[in-house]
């Protein structure tokens, strides 16, 4: 069977207009296998620590650029899967530059990190003295909130997953202890 | 292989050293320590803050080559201190950080970073990482500023906005030089935010 060279050339096209949207759609999944990570202020993340549902908040600060903070984020994603079902709302907010967004969130992605985090748009002291006025300004940090916005423990430096643990249980006792009654 | 179990090692002497020290950051009114202390500027040369002390007071910057929040500010803390050194205050970048712990704090990049960056002041490797403790930085960057006494008289950030120089809404470091140059008292001694950590070399033990 013969086609016009017309057709033939139609064929061309189609084929490699199938070749395009198989490309674009290969990327539009890459793109959506990488986690959200959106800006934040100190003021909004003050908000979300005042208007906290869960009975636990964990706001962890790290870096893309901080070799401890790399060694911890398992031991992090490690307490949010035990834990979110159990009351702890982990947050990791990224000190990284703001404009190096995309790196965060490919660095996230490569953890299996598909979860929505945040990045800080300015970690001056609005964001310490939110967090903990004694905290340096040492990266990794976390801290663990009550609803409220009432800090109850807090950490600077990596740490290992039993004392994340044994905070987390610690701070979830009264939760506990109301459900039962 | 060999990499992970350097970087391995340099982790676990770098959680060591945070946990073995550092001690509080000097107190407002506290005295300069170890002016005597030599140490080894980006151009090889052997020198002591008592050698660059200024008439109007002194600026002293923990700072390093690789931080990326070294990197935000680094231009403004240039202008800052080439500004004020020409007004009569002493003015000395300290680099406290582990070369063997981040290869890119070492000496060759300490000079190119200095003479790209137009430093019109000394940039001095603390070779012990004592100049630090004794000052209980722990930060970069970290300012300390002496007036002409060698008094501690500010100690914190260079301002409030790490990333973007067109937001700065409190420039504390610049305000405490004028006031310090002006005579007048200094309105924010203590200003804080986040930094790298500084890289300690483990101690030496005695």
């Amino acid at each position: 069977m013969r086609f016009a060279p017309s057709i033939r050339f139609a064929g061309l096209w189609g084929l490699l207009a199938l070749l395009a949207l198989a490309a674009s759609s290969c990327r539009r999944a890459q793109q959506n296998d990488l986690p959200v990570v959106r800006i934040l202020s100190a003021d909004e993340l003050g908000a979300r620590l005042q208007q906290a549902a869960a009975p636990v908040t964990l706001v962890h600060v790290w870096a893309t650029w901080c070799g401890p903070c790399k060694e911890e984020l398992p031991v992090l994603l490690r307490v949010r899967q035990n834990y979110t079902n159990r009351g702890v709302d982990v947050i990791l907010v990224s000190a990284d530059a703001p404009d190096t967004r995309a790196t965060v969130a490919r660095f996230l992605g490569a953890q299996h990190a598909m979860f929505p985090s945040f990045l800080i748009d300015n970690p001056n002291a609005r964001l310490i003295n939110l967090l903990c006025t004694n905290w340096s300004g040492a990266l990794p940090a976390s801290f663990f909130f009550t609803p409220g916005g009432r800090l109850q423990r807090w950490w600077e430096g990596k740490a290992e997953y039993a004392r994340y643990r044994e905070t987390a249980e610690k701070l979830l006792e009264p939760a506990q202890k109301e459900m039962r009654k | 292989m060999k990499r992970s179990a350097l970087h391995l090692a340099t982790s676990g002497m770098l959680l060591l050293a945070l946990s073995a020290s550092p001690a509080a950051a000097l107190e407002r009114g506290a005295t300069m320590p170890s002016m005597d202390l030599k140490m080894t500027n980006a151009m090889g040369k052997s020198t002591a803050l008592a050698d660059i002390k200024g008439k109007a007071g002194t600026l002293v910057i923990f700072t390093c080559n690789h931080c990326p929040f070294v990197k935000a500010w680094q231009d403004r803390m240039v202008r800052l201190a080439n500004l004020y050194a020409a007004k009569g205050v002493g003015v000395a970048f300290i680099n406290a950080n582990d070369p063997v712990a981040v290869p890119e704090d070492d000496l060759a990049h300490m000079r190119n970073l200095s003479e790209s960056k137009g430093y019109q002041f000394p940039y001095l490797m603390d070779e012990t990482s004592g100049m630090a403790r004794a000052f209980g930085a722990t930060r970069t960057p970290e300012a300390f500023l002496f007036d002409k006494d060698d008094k501690l008289v500010y100690h914190g950030t260079i301002d409030d906005s790490t990333y973007d120089a067109s937001k700065v809404k409190h420039p504390y470091l610049e305000n405490a030089l004028e006031a310090l140059v002006a005579g007048r008292v200094i309105e924010e001694p203590e200003t804080k935010s986040v930094g790298c950590t500084i890289k300690f070399r483990p101690e030496t033990t005695k």
